[in-house]
């Protein structure tokens, strides 16, 4: 390598190349997806309506994704900060590189898209936003570097370009009414300054991290920050013994991780409501939210799970550490440790949600409207108990999976999961619709039974391995059984509707749920296996 | 040298034909070692010998593929309660938790240790200058080393278990290590297992050495019997050679011309003698330092 430019260019290329396939493909696989099932049922009409916001949406998760994987190729900075080279030329040759590919990545999807689909989406308008709010983003992250404010710098770059991008479409909080086809002299003027204002934002940013020094501490981030950081403080500082073991290691592991679920529920909540005030102040949308909102908790609780399952040293390392490895704790004692973090953890997320739903049903009813009258019909009696199992499940399940220290593994199991959906998906298309109603119920069936087996399997592992009590068998066995009668009640008070077989329907719907019920007692088998399969390697 | 605790009582630690793989590489190859109660027990080896994955196979963090491993006579990985409860363990890589402070540090750790001494703690954290409210990961490497040696000793462990303890440290630091290795020896025949790769200090402070070396014990000896049994010998032949004549217990040699070195296992008189048969001058005859052997058993 002769020069810097070529040197940093090369290493994104190099280091980043599986990081940026994986991106690639889960920017253009999910719409191919989404426009081959629409063109097998001969929907694809570009003067939709629907088109218009589909594009809007695509054009920003295609640069989510791709841009996701640019900034998981690009390591550390501070690696480079002894390096003999300018402040401005790290950032340049950071930035330009990576928006080029951003670019680039942008005119091939959409160039491929109108191929196949026979679409006229605009290719560089797309492409010229994705650059530049890769650009803004990147500027966030090295300007609040190793501050606690820094999700907050991010969403706000990430936020104003995607409005900006949004003005373009039609009205900002409305859906999109036009696509933006052409780059007016103005528009180019303000990608150009927003460039220009994320270059400096950015060289700022890391000439300050270079010496060492934090972000500055006045006004109203200094307030923020103190906030934040008495808050957590006030939670975390322990001035006092513990009368035993696990209450040490419960007190670890809540300050360490247990708020990062009802954290940001918290906070989604909270910007949600003020966007809800601002901008659009309908009764019937802000119950349809909160009911939503409780099916996001299962959402949130993936990566909630991932979160309390990592116990290793690092972020990045998922094995035991040696530490926590020498701790003279049982590992049946570590993993229920973990499994009341999480189960902590999940109850003041719910609590969160619940609590302000009821509040604002109770204010709707005191302004004369009815929140029950504006529910969606969908929404039944089962759907509060099932906005807390479901986020258990999650949450239980992803702790459990992580706590195994086996990073591929849980990579193979969510790959495993989603490209199983994505290919039944696609793979019921080419059928025809009895036939679709047979493969559906087919692999309810199949999937419920499986993770029963599954299920059942942890168990006996666990006993075998006196790593559960007849107790705690007892308990889970109890609770699935009613989880189960319940399921099957409502299987039975509501059958399939329109189902080819509405026997066969609702039996495989029967088991599925059956499955996912059981899903709510594993980790207690699930989490001692995993966690003696880390420690013990 | 200090003379070694009793021996009658059982072995702290009894490893028994252990291998271990990764992969293809053999990190532990039919591995057979017992640490005696009471004393220091040394484990020198260069980078890759397998000295941490030998202590991690006592610390139950790996389990054996082949043989046993047994810790205060009980399986480290089935009982990690009754065996970690009795050992103090200080990692190469210093792992502690870094968002606690170190006060908090000290009373989390508390609550695993029956044993721990709470005036004893705060005489440590005084004599290693850490301050409670300092946070684990704004403290320097060699406080980072000390706030985990405070943890690994409070409790009064049966055993002290120290993977590379001078690891990155300035010359006093590893003093004060090294000073609270030997008080932990004066306080009723505790045990120490510690690995090192700087051998001087292996040499000041063990009683007893186990050499290892890409997965296998070269060697297991009291220190003073190690020094007893390794001599160099300079001897000076007639004639210049090329290749300097075979002596036996030779690890290496080396020189030219007609005077060469010899680096030796066996007893001096055995040595000489030997060498005259040869025809060959003795010019010097001097015992080897712990490095000086080391090199040279690595090498024969």
């Amino acid at each position: 390598m002769r020069s810097v430019p070529l040197a940093m260019t090369w290493e994104l290329l190099h280091h980043g190349r599986w990081q940026m396939l994986l991106g690639l493909l889960g920017a253009n696989l999910f719409p191919v997806l989404i426009l081959t099932a629409l063109r097998i049922d001969g929907a694809i009409d570009p003067t939709d309506q629907a088109f218009v916001t589909m594009q809007a949406v695509l054009v920003q998760m295609s640069a989510f994704m791709f841009g996701a994987g640019i900034l998981s190729t690009q390591s550390n900075s501070s690696r480079m900060y002894t390096l003999p080279v300018r402040t401005s030329t790290l950032v340049a040759w950071r930035m330009f590189p990576a928006m080029v590919l951003m670019a680039l990545q942008s005119v091939i999807w959409t160039s491929m898209i109108n191929a196949l689909y026979g679409l006229d989406w605009p290719l560089w308008a797309p492409a010229l936003f994705s650059a530049v709010a890769l650009a803004a983003i990147q500027s966030a992250l090295w300007y609040s570097e190793k501050s606690p404010l820094l999700p907050l710098f991010v969403g706000f770059a990430g936020g104003t370009v995607g409005l900006w991008y949004k003005s373009h479409c039609g009205p900002i909080f409305a859906n999109p009414t036009q696509i933006w086809k052409d780059v007016s002299p103005g528009d180019a003027a303000t990608l150009t300054l927003l460039v220009g204002v994320s270059f400096v934002a950015a060289s700022i940013g890391v000439a300050r991290n270079r010496c060492g020094e934090p972000l500055g501490k006045q006004g109203l981030i200094a307030w923020i920050e103190s906030w934040m950081g008495v808050s957590l403080e006030i939670s975390a500082r322990r001035t006092t013994g513990f009368q035993t073991r696990l209450d040490a290691q419960f007190w670890s592991e809540w300050s360490k991780k247990g708020w990062m679920l009802p954290v940001p529920v918290s906070f989604s909540m909270v910007i949600w409501f003020a966007v809800w005030v601002i901008f659009v102040r309908d009764p019937k949308e802000l119950i349809v939210g909160l009911v939503a909102g409780g099916a996001l908790l299962s959402v949130m609780g993936m990566i909630g799970g991932l979160i309390i399952g990592n116990c290793g040293s690092t972020e990045a390392n998922l094995d035991v550490g040696q530490f926590l490895g020498t701790r003279p704790i049982s590992n049946v004692d570590l993993a229920w440790t973990m499994l009341k973090v999480a189960a902590q953890s999940v109850l003041y997320s719910w609590l969160i949600w619940f609590v302000t739903s009821s509040v604002v049903v109770a204010l709707l009813a005191v302004t004369g409207v009815s929140a029950v009258a504006l529910l969606p019909a969908e929404v039944q009696w089962w759907y509060l108990p099932a906005t807390l199992l479901g986020c258990w499940i999650f949450v239980g399940l992803l702790t459990s999976v992580t706590l195994t220290g086996r990073g591929q593994l849980l990579a193979q199991v969510v790959s495993t999961v989603l490209l199983l959906s994505i290919a039944s998906m696609l793979f019921s298309k080419l059928l025809t619709w009895e036939m679709q109603a047979w493969l559906t119920s087919a692999a309810l069936f199949a999937a419920g039974s499986s993770i029963c087996g599954g299920v059942l399997w942890t168990m006996v592992a666990a006993i075998r391995q006196s790593l559960i009590s007849s107790k705690v068998v007892a308990i889970s066995g109890c609770v699935w059984m009613l989880l189960t009668i319940v399921v099957i009640y409502e299987c039975w008070r509501q059958p399939v509707s329109n189902a080819i077989n509405p026997i066969v329907s609702t039996v495989a719907a029967a088991m599925f749920f059956t499955g996912v019920a059981s899903l709510v007692v594993v980790p207690f088998a699930a989490a001692p296996l995993a966690i003696k399969w880390n420690r013990h390697r | 040298m200090r003379e070694p605790f009793s021996s009658s009582a059982p072995p702290i630690v009894e490893i028994h034909r252990v291998t271990r793989q990764f992969g293809n590489k053999t990190a532990l190859d039919d591995i057979s070692l017992t640490v005696a109660r009471g004393g220091v027990f040394g484990l020198i080896g260069g980078n890759g010998a397998g000295k941490t994955t030998l202590i991690k196979h006592i610390l139950g963090l790996l389990k054996p593929q082949q043989g046993t491993v047994g810790v205060f006579g009980l399986d480290p990985v089935k009982e990690p309660v009754g065996t970690l409860g009795r050992i103090g363990y200080l990692s190469e890589d210093r792992d502690l938790p870094d968002w606690m402070r170190v006060g908090e540090l000290m009373r989390y750790t508390q609550a695993f240790f029956p044993n721990w001494d709470e005036k004893y703690a705060e005489e440590l954290r005084a004599a290693f200058d850490l301050d409670a409210n300092a946070r684990v990961k704004n403290l320097s490497r060699g406080q980072r080393a000390r706030a985990g040696l405070l943890v690994a000793l409070a409790h009064r462990p049966e055993l002290l278990v120290l993977d590379e303890p001078s690891s990155g440290l300035d010359p006093v630091v590893r003093r004060d290590i090294l000073g609270a290795i030997i008080r932990t020896i004066a306080d009723e025949g505790r045990t120490v297992l510690f690995s090192s790769h700087l051998l001087d200090e292996v040499e000041r402070v063990a009683d007893r050495v186990a050499i290892i070396h890409q997965g296998r014990i070269l060697l297991t000896a009291s220190m003073e019997e190690i020094k007893v049994q390794h001599r160099r010998l300079t001897l000076r032949f007639d004639q210049s050679v090329e290749q300097p004549p075979f002596l036996v217990g030779t690890l290496c040699t080396e020189g030219k011309g007609a005077e060469w070195t010899y680096f030796c296992s066996g007893e001096s008189l055995q040595l000489r003698n030997a060498a005259e048969a040869l025809g060959a001058t003795v010019v010097d005859d001097a015992g080897l330092t712990l490095d000086e052997i080391f090199v040279s058993r690595i090498q024969g």
